[in-house]
């Protein structure tokens, strides 16, 4: 219960240190977001020894037979030359272990953007111009082809506004007057998106904002009352 | 293989060769024949014969005159004689000062004793020393005053230094000039005989002691003053000093002859037995046994040779000027020629000459060398006036005729002059210390006013123009920097008063031929003297036309440096560079130049209290949001909350969900927006609870795990204080899985092999333990096998990865998504497209889904605050934008006034 109240006390403090900033950036708002980075490190490399480096380099190491045993000699010897890239002199040769890193983030990033995303959103574009399995689902034929419509020329309009580039270097910087009217739309749609994602962090913001403030008031009556 | 490399052409010859077989040089210089001799080989039989007849031998006699000029005791009988007589006459001399030069120009001149010191100084550096014995032999054969004074001038320059010698030059000039010729020619008339026997005495003589170094540099300089002026050291004819020298020995063998029919010859135990032979019974033409071939020592075969012309280079080099070099060269290659063992034919011929008692007038049959003859023509057209006992000297100040018509005017000045001592201090008292250069132009106010007094009207004119010397009629002007003489080495006979005179004297010598240079002397010649010589045309043929030079001569010419040079081309360091290619330098340089910098706080404007604004706006925003909460009805409507497709389509796949079913829920969000996902995801983790299914708790976040279990405990704990769980959340219905390393990889292979991705639980202590092994997991082996995946996530890239990485994998297995509101516009096109099964973004959706699950919680009193704050926000928003288009059109009105 003690400890409780500590660490209730300790946010409601670093809680209002925080709110300090109304009145500009001062040192006790700095303390606060330094503290914060500090613990989120300090935790973040406890978590990685306990949580990466033990169960999979260490025991396998250890305890594990001599296909683990290979499997992790591996990646220790990856991990082993990239802690060369700490020194200028020999840095050159954690460049396998960030080319292996690399690589396989780009493979799998690339993989999984064409088959979950690409091919995913094409083909989600043209579902709505199904009318018939709008008719299913009880939605108009008209507002759901309209809506159809509607989403393909957003997308479509959205790509040609980011077709930025000319094919003769003698060729006037300028799209085409249709292409450049869709653009127009294209920034449109942009636009509204951007705009979404304003009123979504807003909203993400006060959200916050009326945590932190039932946190507070949450203390202050339990130590009032 | 030992070969002999020619010191002339510097090619290789046998060994055994003596001369070069190219260019004919000799190998083997001559002056060190004798030296190589060894001491103790023995003599030949001629030479022994020669010792053992006489009683004092000769050559110790003479050696022993010479180098001990007092020692009265061991000269011979006849040359005691002949030095008494000379005394006596020298006592007479004295008593009759007046008439002391033309007796002394009985004697040999000093400028032919020059000569023949020179000569001798050859074979001296040759090991031999014909001249030596030809004036020697002529001290022997004149017992009269002139030869007399000539051995006792030879005893006096051995001890003596040359300089005073040299110093009479003038006294040599004026006694030469009064000489008689037939005096002349009998001084000189026995010195072939002389010569061979004296020089049949050996190397004993040539021992005589540095003395005769001295006699070398005086007639040295004799020669040099004879032959340099009138043709400089580099156009010595080579024939000219072969004629000369031949007509010494001429003259010389004629005074022999002369010296042994007054004297009666030596005695006949002083002299060798074939020298006496050859010199007092000429009829008997066997008796000069000349050694033979084998038998002749090297000293001897190079006192045979000098007459060829054969002077090895035995003298010090630094004592010999180039020219002399080049000379002694010369002789050397023309000596080539002559067998070193015979004599030379013109040698012989005067030999011949002296035997038959032919007159020295009867040598127009007498044929000498080559070399010889330009020498000789040389000294018919100009020396031989010294026998004539009236004429003009050659290098007197006047032209011949002028010397002609004025009756010997050079010898009426010459006769004026004192002849002892006050000349020779006339020009001691010249500065010394700086001799202008050999050849320089002298002008008569260079001389001192005594020499000016002492000379004739008629030369100091020419000692103006005395700058060049004429040879043959061409003039040759000497530079400075030409001469072969330094300082140290001429004396002063070769100072530029001497100069002058000679020079003057040459006026008269045109019809010298001028004096060539042998190809190989050419060769020779520093390179410094022809570009001097070139350089020196190139600048007397410029001449500057224009300028502060103008008329000035030898000025450089500024175009020829001018022309060799040119401007250096210049490479600009500038970039050439499009504008597009600045474009993109510039936007590359300002992104780098930004990148680590920290971002500037902007001051505020004292005229806008923006902190008040701030704080007066938080304040309304924090109203506006406490009110409600602090002061709000509790109420648990919602009016105007809306349920949307993909609330209730979440909502039904939750509800699909069977007891006992394990669903994976990742809680991949930050702390910092625990707030709202906990508004957001609080309703979903209570209805699992309600719903009896086992959780797996995962995170791809580092924070993740300990917000799972935040959350975890917080909606258990709320629906165990609503009532709704009657016990706490059991631990074998919930497993924390942890933070799953590596990112989207780490998706991958969460979607291929979730065992080897997870491999522990997520545990405070150390005792981990097998993930797999807790009871949640049971029967799980894949994400298929998980009734549901439920992604909590604040991030649309967090949440995108969860469905490219394992969409593909769940077939079949609802994913869901609980997302902030931030990430919902991102997002909502997978919900919408089917590739989430359910979707819940921000408090609205959390509020409606807990509205729509039924469970318990604040979220209408958290609705109000939201919705009163959202208010509040909109308008700031509004009244920012109202205020913001006043000051633009305020702004734009006072523009449009100004």
């Amino acid at each position: 219960m003690q400890l409780d109240f500590l660490w209730t006390l300790t946010g409601f403090i670093l809680t209002l240190l925080i709110f300090s900033y109304l009145f500009g950036d001062h040192f006790l708002f700095r303390i606060v977001a330094y503290l914060f980075v500090g613990v989120m490190a300090g935790y973040a490399a406890v978590l990685l020894i306990y949580q990466a480096i033990l169960p999979r380099l260490v025991y396998p190491l250890l305890e594990g037979g001599a296909l683990q045993t290979l499997q992790a000699v591996i990646p220790l010897a990856l991990g082993a030359l990239l802690l060369t890239k700490l020194t200028p002199r020999f840095s050159r040769l954690g460049n396998l272990s960030m080319g292996y890193l690399v690589g396989v983030g780009a493979a799998v990033l690339t993989g999984g953007a064409v088959v979950g995303t690409l091919t995913s959103q094409v083909q989600a574009a043209t579902v709505g111009f199904d009318l018939q399995a709008a008719a299913m689902v009880g939605r108009n034929p008209a507002g759901a082809l309209a809506e159809a419509s509607l989403f393909l020329l957003g997308t479509i309009s959205a790509l040609i506004y980011f077709q930025f580039s000319v094919r003769d270097k003698r060729q006037k910087a300028e799209r085409p007057p249709l292409l450049e009217a869709v653009a127009t739309i294209g920034k449109v749609f942009i636009a509204i998106t951007l705009g979404a994602i304003y009123a979504g962090v807003f909203a993400a913001a006060l959200t916050a904002l009326i945590d932190r403030l039932d946190f507070v008031t949450e203390f202050i009556f339990n130590i009032v009352f | 293989m030992d070969e002999i490399r020619c010191p002339m052409c510097g090619k290789p010859n046998p060994a055994i060769a003596e001369i070069c077989q190219y260019c004919q040089a000799q190998l083997k210089p001559l002056g060190r024949l004798g030296d190589e001799q060894p001491p103790e080989q023995p003599s030949p039989d001629w030479l022994d014969e020669v010792r053992s007849s006489s009683t004092l031998p000769f050559d110790e006699s003479i050696s022993e005159e010479i180098s001990k000029p007092g020692g009265e005791e061991d000269i011979p009988g006849w040359l005691a004689r002949i030095r008494q007589r000379e005394r006596e006459e020298q006592e007479a001399l004295q008593g009759s000062e007046g008439l002391s030069f033309d007796t002394e120009a009985e004697e040999l001149p000093d400028w032919t004793a020059g000569i023949i010191e020179l000569e001798e100084k050859r074979e001296e550096a040759s090991g031999e020393n014909w001249l030596e014995r030809l004036r020697k032999s002529k001290a022997i054969s004149e017992p009269g005053a002139p030869d007399d004074k000539l051995v006792q001038a030879a005893e006096e320059e051995t001890t003596e230094p040359p300089q005073a010698d040299e110093d009479n030059w003038m006294n040599q000039l004026k006694n030469f000039q009064s000489a008689e010729a037939d005096a002349f020619e009998e001084s000189f008339s026995s010195s072939p005989a002389a010569g061979q026997k004296e020089g049949g005495e050996g190397a004993e003589e040539f021992t005589a002691g540095a003395a005769e170094e001295d006699e070398f540099s005086s007639w040295l300089r004799a020669l040099e003053e004879q032959v340099g002026p009138a043709s400089p050291s580099e156009n010595l004819p080579e024939t000219a000093v072969s004629a000369f020298l031949g007509d010494v020995d001429h003259l010389t063998e004629q005074k022999l002859q002369a010296f042994e029919s007054e004297t009666g010859g030596p005695p006949e135990g002083e002299i060798p037995s074939w020298l006496a032979g050859n010199s007092s019974d000429e009829s008997s033409r066997n008796a000069p046994t000349a050694p033979k071939e084998g038998e002749t020592p090297d000293w001897l075969k190079a006192f045979a040779e000098p007459e060829a012309g054969s002077i090895p280079p035995s003298a010090p080099d630094e004592e010999t000027p180039e020219w002399l070099e080049g000379f002694r060269a010369e002789t050397l290659s023309s000596a080539e020629q002559v067998p070193l063992a015979e004599k030379p034919v013109w040698l012989e011929t005067a030999e011949e000459k002296s035997e038959t008692g032919e007159p020295a007038a009867g040598e127009e049959s007498f044929e000498p060398p080559d070399w010889l003859k330009a020498f000789e023509n040389l000294t018919e057209e100009n020396v031989s006036q010294i026998g004539a006992p009236n004429e003009t000297l050659p290098w007197s100040g006047a032209s011949g005729s002028e010397g002609q018509d004025s009756g010997g005017g050079l010898q009426d000045w010459f006769s004026q002059l004192p002849l002892e001592e006050p000349g020779d201090q006339k020009e001691e008292e010249l500065p010394a210390s700086e001799p202008p250069g050999f050849g320089t132009e002298i002008s008569s106010d260079d001389l001192q006013p005594e020499v000016q007094n002492l000379l004739p009207d008629e030369l100091l004119p020419a000692l103006e123009s005395s700058a060049v010397f004429r040879i043959g009629g061409e003039e040759v002007e000497l530079p400075e920097e030409a001469t072969p003489f330094i300082n140290q080495e001429t004396s002063e006979w070769s100072s530029p008063g001497t100069a002058a005179l000679v020079g003057a004297g040459e006026n008269e010598t045109e019809d010298l031929t001028p004096a060539t240079l042998p190809g190989w002397l050419e060769a020779m010649r520093p390179v410094e003297a022809i570009v001097g010589g070139q350089a020196q045309k190139i600048d007397e043929e410029q001449i500057e036309i224009s300028g502060p030079l103008a008329g000035l001569p030898g000025v450089l010419p500024p175009e020829d440096i001018i022309a060799q040079y040119r401007k250096p081309p210049v490479y600009s360091a500038k970039l050439q560079a499009t504008e597009r290619q600045r474009a993109q330098a510039s936007i590359l340089e300002e992104l780098i130049r930004t990148a680590g910098k920290p971002q500037v706080l902007q001051k505020e404007n004292p005229e806008a209290p923006r902190l008040l604004v701030r704080l007066g706006l938080a304040v309304i925003l924090i109203f506006a949001i406490l009110y409600p909460i602090l002061f709000g009805p509790p109420t648990t409507e919602t009016p105007g909350l809306g349920i949307t497709t993909e609330i209730l389509t979440f909502s039904n796949q939750v509800e699909a969900l069977s007891p006992g079913q394990t669903v994976l829920l990742a809680v991949d969000y930050d702390a910092g927006y625990s707030g709202e996902m906990r508004f957001v995801a609080k309703g979903v983790i209570q209805r699992l609870i309600q719903k009896r299914l086992n959780l797996a708790l995962l995170s791809t976040v580092p924070a993740g795990p300990v917000l799972a279990e935040d959350m975890l405990q917080r909606a258990s704990s709320e629906l165990l204080a609503a009532g709704a769980l009657s016990a706490p959340l059991p631990p074998e219905r919930a497993v924390n899985l942890g933070y799953l390393p590596g990112g989207l990889s780490s998706l991958q292979e969460l979607a291929l092999k979730p065992q080897q991705a997870i491999r522990y639980t997520f545990v405070s202590s150390y005792e981990a333990k097998p993930a797999w092994e807790h009871p949640a997991l049971q029967g799980i082996a894949g994400l298929n096998d998980f009734a549901a995946v439920i992604v909590l996530t604040d991030s649309v890239e967090t949440g995108r990865a969860w469905i490219e990485q394992t969409g593909a994998r769940l077939s079949g297995v609802p994913l869901l998504l609980v997302t902030s509101a931030q990430a919902a516009p991102m997002l909502k096109p997978y919900a919408s497209s089917g590739q989430v099964d359910g979707m819940l973004s921000g408090l609205m959706d959390g509020m409606a889904y807990e509205r729509l699950a039924k469970t318990p919680g604040n979220a209408a009193a958290y609705w109000n605050a939201y919705r009163y704050g959202m208010y509040v926000m909109v308008a700031f928003l509004i009244s920012g934008a109202i205020l913001r288009t006043i000051v633009w059109l305020l702004s734009r009105r006072s523009k449009k006034l100004k």
